[in-house]
């Protein structure tokens, strides 16, 4: 009685915690010209708090310039978000912008 | 009667070094804050060259320090009045923020300078700036990173 109240608890944790928080968000100059939108998403995952960098980032801007290849990427709306689970986390970054040739 | 005193006090020691062992383990990380990418222009006639930019400083939290205080003292009155001044503090430091108090809030105005040192044409591209915090017990390192490219004519 005392386990399966012990696993129900566990569960009620996983499903109550799996909130998305917006840590940060930016938007660069908007162009006229708005037909090819261009995205990019990265994400971590992190097990209690064992982070030890944030390279990952690095991967956005890489991933949005393989789309416009020759042109420029603009009007990139950037946010920074975290899902919560029971004892981890996913850091996400996503970009989404429009390419201009 | 003294061994088991004996005993006793090196369990206690035990488990409090275990704890900040844990502690200090867990708290070793890098926390992002913030990320923002600039516009990306990917245009041939210019030959891109890498730059990074860091600037640091020292952040404290009186908070954690005050709670490991709390961890090591065995008086309940002590106690009892580090957790008041935990709870002025916190009633006195409300709002947004990001990582730890410094004592400098100066330290990302070199920024700009550092970039034009990187590019003197302030021509940029692709520029990441990532606020993180790298966290250790009671301190922790407050740092802003700028990445970008710089444009240069072929």
């Amino acid at each position: 009685m005392k386990m399966l109240r012990g696993f129900m608890l566990t569960c009620l944790g996983f499903t109550l915690t799996q909130c998305v928080s917006l840590r940060s968000i930016s938007v660069t100059q908007i162009p006229k010209e708005r037909s090819k939108i261009v995205t990019a998403e990265v994400k971590k995952f992190v097990f209690l708090a064992f982070n030890f960098d944030n390279d990952y980032v690095d991967a956005v801007t890489e991933e949005l310039r393989s789309q416009c290849q020759g042109g420029t990427v603009t009007g990139i709306l950037t946010k920074h978000s975290r899902t919560e689970y029971f004892i981890a986390h996913h850091e996400i970054v996503s970009a989404q912008g429009y390419c201009v040739r | 009667m003294h061994f088991s005193l004996k005993r006793a006090f090196f369990k206690q020691l035990a488990v409090k070094i275990s704890q900040v062992g844990v502690f200090s383990l867990l708290s070793s990380c890098a926390i992002l804050h913030h990320a923002q990418v600039s516009d990306i222009d990917d245009d041939k006639k210019f030959k891109r060259i890498a730059f990074d930019v860091k600037v640091n400083e020292s952040g404290f939290s009186l908070d954690e320090a005050l709670r490991l205080s709390k961890g090591f003292t065995s008086s309940k009155q002590a106690r009892d009045d580090l957790e008041q001044v935990r709870l002025i503090l916190a009633l006195s430091n409300m709002g947004p923020q990001t990582g730890n108090p410094t004592f400098n809030d100066t330290y990302a105005d070199q920024i700009l300078s550092a970039i034009l040192k990187e590019c003197p044409s302030g021509n940029v591209t692709e520029v990441k700036s990532i606020r993180e915090m790298r966290k250790y017990p009671v301190i922790s390192g407050e740092i802003v990173k700028i990445t970008g490219y710089c444009l240069v004519p072929n």
